[in-house]
């Protein structure tokens, strides 16, 4: 057995699909390129295989990544152009590497992602740095998350701790930002953007797009992609 | 190609309904095609991908290269709103083209609580949904399916009714459509129709009138053309071993309601029972072989990734090789995780062996249709299964661990008695002792589930009055107050539903007045019980002067003409009649497939043959039919 880690992109096609969705879009994919894969014992087999996040639906990404137990000798380039000879359309395994047989859950060592929001603008000429500055600058913003279950508070510069940019063209403002996954929970980039717009007056609607950028492990060293990584 | 802005999109449930991409989704060039069809079914994503009829069609369209397929099915209420709000047309998920502008648009009809769904989608369209409203310069309105053997109710709207199997007729049709459109439809729509009228198994409803008698009956359907049949009889593949099967179907990323591969093992059933339409409509028996369905099945699961494939038809435990069909298959996918499922199992020892052999680790419940709770009610219904047979069945399903039965039975058949209905409850109790019995445990469970019996044209019922629906709603409290047991779940619908069914299922061309007037109202989704409207339906036939009791609850004289007599599913009517004066006496009538024939009319009237493969192949013997 040997343990393969793999970057795969969520395109465009596939922006509806629920993170279940994806997850078994992958797992038919590998049905179909044969790759002989480990799989759970029980009385309901399932294939071993886990990914870096749970993305939402809506949201597209440069790459997500997985780890897979495969019990066969194939190279693991053949292997990749095995899967994406039938790889469905918006899905495309970009490159990937052999691990160690013991690796961490790559949900639980994947702390930082930076996504793109993009949307229309409701000021062309809107001062984008002026507007940006103050929530930039905070040292602590509360946040009402309301999830279906309960309503909490949160300080949004717990996770958003870098400036958000922002870039204009065609009349759609595009904020990258980059927003920690902690034990304690997350902020979801809608909600940066709505907060924007609700409590910072920045010119844009409730219609935005989200591209996840990158996913990422944050240690002490810095910032790397699951494949930069051997853990 | 229509646009679907993702800040929307993104909030109406399970966007992925309406944006296609599926793996094995074929998108063609329309510029490259001569002929554009959109398969439609009237009911939501998950529902439609499950159906096999579209899968097949879907990939024996796509196969020819001068023609192109794509889907369309009824958008959820959420995406409905949004699409009016923002007048985007009912579009195609492959090339999300609106639908007027394909050349054919052709439904697939299943249930009749789905006809509202039907203009529904012509409104959102933008297509008129009367026939005689449209020319050529609108989409063709083709159906087929179960429905179209009773289209009436629906016959205004449509321009094409496909009775029986349409693989051989769609590639008629298309042929024909192709010919006529290169010169430009000489004659117009009217012409164009009576060449399609001689394709045969076609039924073109403009080219007939409708006469009812001065007291409101239905009295005759005449063709308006000396050239067009009086009587449109079904289409069958005589050769389903060779006939085009989709290896290749679009694999959804949502979760449908059947989600896996499914293999076709055969079509037709002659067991005979009297309730059931489908017994009737798709005689003959017609069998794969083991070897075929074997390599469908390697093709299917190589090219969809899916970990299961499902043996499916009307009752699959009926082939004749599913022994050796199941073993070949359990050793082609051993090592591959895909396991196999039985949706339908007969109620008899040897089907609850194959289970085993099947689902060797996982023991979800198992799933029987006695259908009656009497000896002397499954005797009138034909079921030919006994007591025996299902705590036989029982027996050997509890020894090998199985813990939950689900038992599905009928109410409001003709003769029923409350004597037959507490037999419903006896049963129950029956299966429970027999579970506490045999393991000598109290963790035995058994559901009850009880549907209203709705007449359905083309069976030896055709003639009988549906029950009244409190009498029914009468009968449900009863058989509840039967069933006191934490073990024994009991699940009934409301009957209201049922009971336009069997308005609709038995209706003429007025009704087509009165789905409008509903779908005007509100209606749509009616087969979902949320959504149903009981009050609005019953306002609908008013405001039309109509009464649903006179088309569900009437019990028709045999002599008297049947808005759907022209529509020939070739089982002769003296045999449904010979088949209703036999329930009336309990009698049974044994399945034809291994014995004598019984004069159904099917084999000589299509000069075709049984296909089973425990008896070599094609059976050949003398088969005649009941005049």
């Amino acid at each position: 057995m040997k343990k393969l880690r793999l970057a795969l992109n969520k395109g465009e096609k596939l922006r509806f699909l629920s993170h279940l969705d994806y997850a078994q879009a992958v797992e038919r994919m590998i049905r179909r390129a044969e790759i002989k894969m480990a799989y759970s014992e029980g009385f309901n087999p399932h294939m071993k295989i886990s990914f870096s996040s749970a993305l939402a639906l809506g949201v597209t990404a440069a790459a997500e990544y997985i780890d897979m137990d495969v019990i066969e000798d194939d190279s693991l380039e053949s292997i990749i152009d095995r899967l994406n000879r039938v790889a469905p359309p918006g899905l495309e395994v970009l490159g990937g590497k052999e691990m160690p047989e013991k690796v961490k859950k790559m949900m639980a060592i994947c702390n930082f992602a930076i996504y793109e929001v993009t949307g229309p603008v409701t000021d062309e000429h809107a001062d984008w740095d002026a507007l940006l500055k103050s929530f930039n600058e905070a040292t602590e913003i509360s946040y009402e998350k309301v999830t279906p279950k309960k309503t909490r508070t949160i300080d949004v510069k717990e996770f958003v701790k870098e400036p958000i940019v922002a870039s204009v063209k065609d009349g759609m403002v595009t904020l990258t930002m980059g927003i920690g996954i902690y034990p304690q929970g997350t902020i979801k980039p809608s909600e940066v953007w709505n907060l924007g717009k609700d409590q910072y007056n920045w010119p844009i609607t409730t219609g935005y797009e989200i591209h996840r950028k990158a996913i990422m492990v944050e240690n002490e060293e810095g910032r790397y992609t699951p494949l930069e990584i051997n853990y | 190609m229509i646009q679907l802005d993702t800040s929307w999109l993104q909030h109406v449930q399970k966007p992925a309904r309406y944006t296609g991409g599926e793996y094995n989704s074929i998108v063609k060039d329309h510029s490259t095609v001569d002929v554009t069809m959109a398969l439609a079914f009237p009911d939501v994503y998950e529902v439609a991908m499950s159906h096999l009829g579209i899968k097949i069609l879907y990939g024996l369209v796509n196969r020819r290269d001068d023609a192109a397929a794509e889907r369309v099915f009824a958008p959820w209420h959420d995406m409905e709103e949004e699409m009016r709000k923002r007048n985007i047309p009912l579009f195609s998920l492959e090339t999300r083209t609106p639908i007027k502008d394909f050349d054919v648009l052709a439904f697939t009809l299943q249930y009749e609580m789905s006809f509202t769904n039907i203009l529904n989608m012509l409104d959102l369209a933008g297509i008129p949904m009367y026939a005689k409203d449209r020319d050529m310069d609108f989409p063709l309105l083709v159906c087929g399916g179960p429905c179209a053997f009773n289209v009436e109710p629906i016959a205004d709207f449509f321009d094409i009714v496909s009775l029986g199997e349409s693989e051989e007729w769609g590639d008629e049709f298309i042929d024909l459509y192709k010919a006529e459109k290169a010169k430009g439809f000489p004659g117009g729509k009217e012409a164009f129709l009576r060449k399609v009228a001689q394709i045969p198994g076609t039924y073109c409803p403009a080219l007939y009138d409708v006469e009812y008698t001065e007291q409101g009956d239905f009295k005759s359907i005449t063709p308006r053309f000396e050239d067009v049949p009086a009587a449109v009889e079904k289409r069958i593949v005589e050769d389903v071993e060779n006939v085009f099967y989709p290896t290749k179907p679009v694999v959804p990323f949502l979760d449908i309601v059947h989600d896996r591969a499914v293999l076709e093992l055969f079509r037709g059933c002659t067991r005979g029972c009297r309730f059931c339409q489908a017994g009737m409509l798709y005689r003959p028996v017609r069998e794969k072989t083991p070897e075929r369905l074997l390599q469908i099945a390697k093709d299917t699961i190589a090219n969809t990734g899916y970990n299961e494939i499902s043996l499916m038809s009307l009752s699959s435990a009926d082939y004749s090789k599913l022994p050796e069909l199941v073993d070949m298959l359990m050793e082609e996918f051993k090592d591959k995780q895909v396991s196999v499922s039985l949706p339908s199992l007969r109620i008899d020892s040897f089907s609850i062996d194959i289970a085993k052999k099947v689902q060797q680790v996982r023991k979800s419940g198992l799933t029987f249709a006695p259908e009656a709770g009497t000896q002397r009610m499954r005797d009138v219904i034909n079921k030919g299964v006994s007591e025996e047979d299902l705590l036989a069945a029982c027996t050997n399903a509890f020894k090998s661990g199985w813990n939950t039965v689900k038992l599905y039975f009928m109410m409001g058949l003709p003769t029923e008695t409350d004597e037959d209905l507490a037999g419903i409850a006896d049963l129950a109790y029956k299966v429970l002792d027999l579970h506490r019995d045999i393991t000598g445990k109290r963790n035995g469970s058994v559901t009850v589930s009880v549907s209203f019996f709705v007449p359905k044209t083309h069976s030896p019922y055709q003639w009988y009055g549906q029950q009244d629906v409190e009498e029914i709603h009468r009968k449900q409290r009863y058989l509840k107050s039967l069933i006191n047991n934490r073990n024994i779940s009991y699940h009934y619908h409301d009957g209201y539903t049922g009971y336009m069914e069997a308005a609709f299922a038995r209706g003429d061309r007025r009704l087509s007045e009165v789905l409008v007037k509903a779908w005007e109202a509100g209606c749509k989704f009616d087969g979902w019980t949320e959504f149903f409207n009981y009050e609005t339906w019953l306002q609908a036939f008013a405001d039309c002067g109509l009464d649903p009791a006179y088309f569900a609850r009437r019990t028709r004289d045999f002599d008297e003409p049947l808005p759907w007599d022209h529509l020939d599913c070739t089982v002769s009517k003296a045999f449904l009649k010979r088949e209703w004066e036999q329930a009336v006496e309990a009698n049974l009538t044994s399945d034809c497939r291994r014995g004598p024939c019984k004069g159904c009319n099917v084999c000589p009237e299509l000069n075709t043959a049984i296909i089973d493969y425990k008896e070599g192949g094609r059976v050949e013997k003398v088969t005649f039919g009941l005049k």
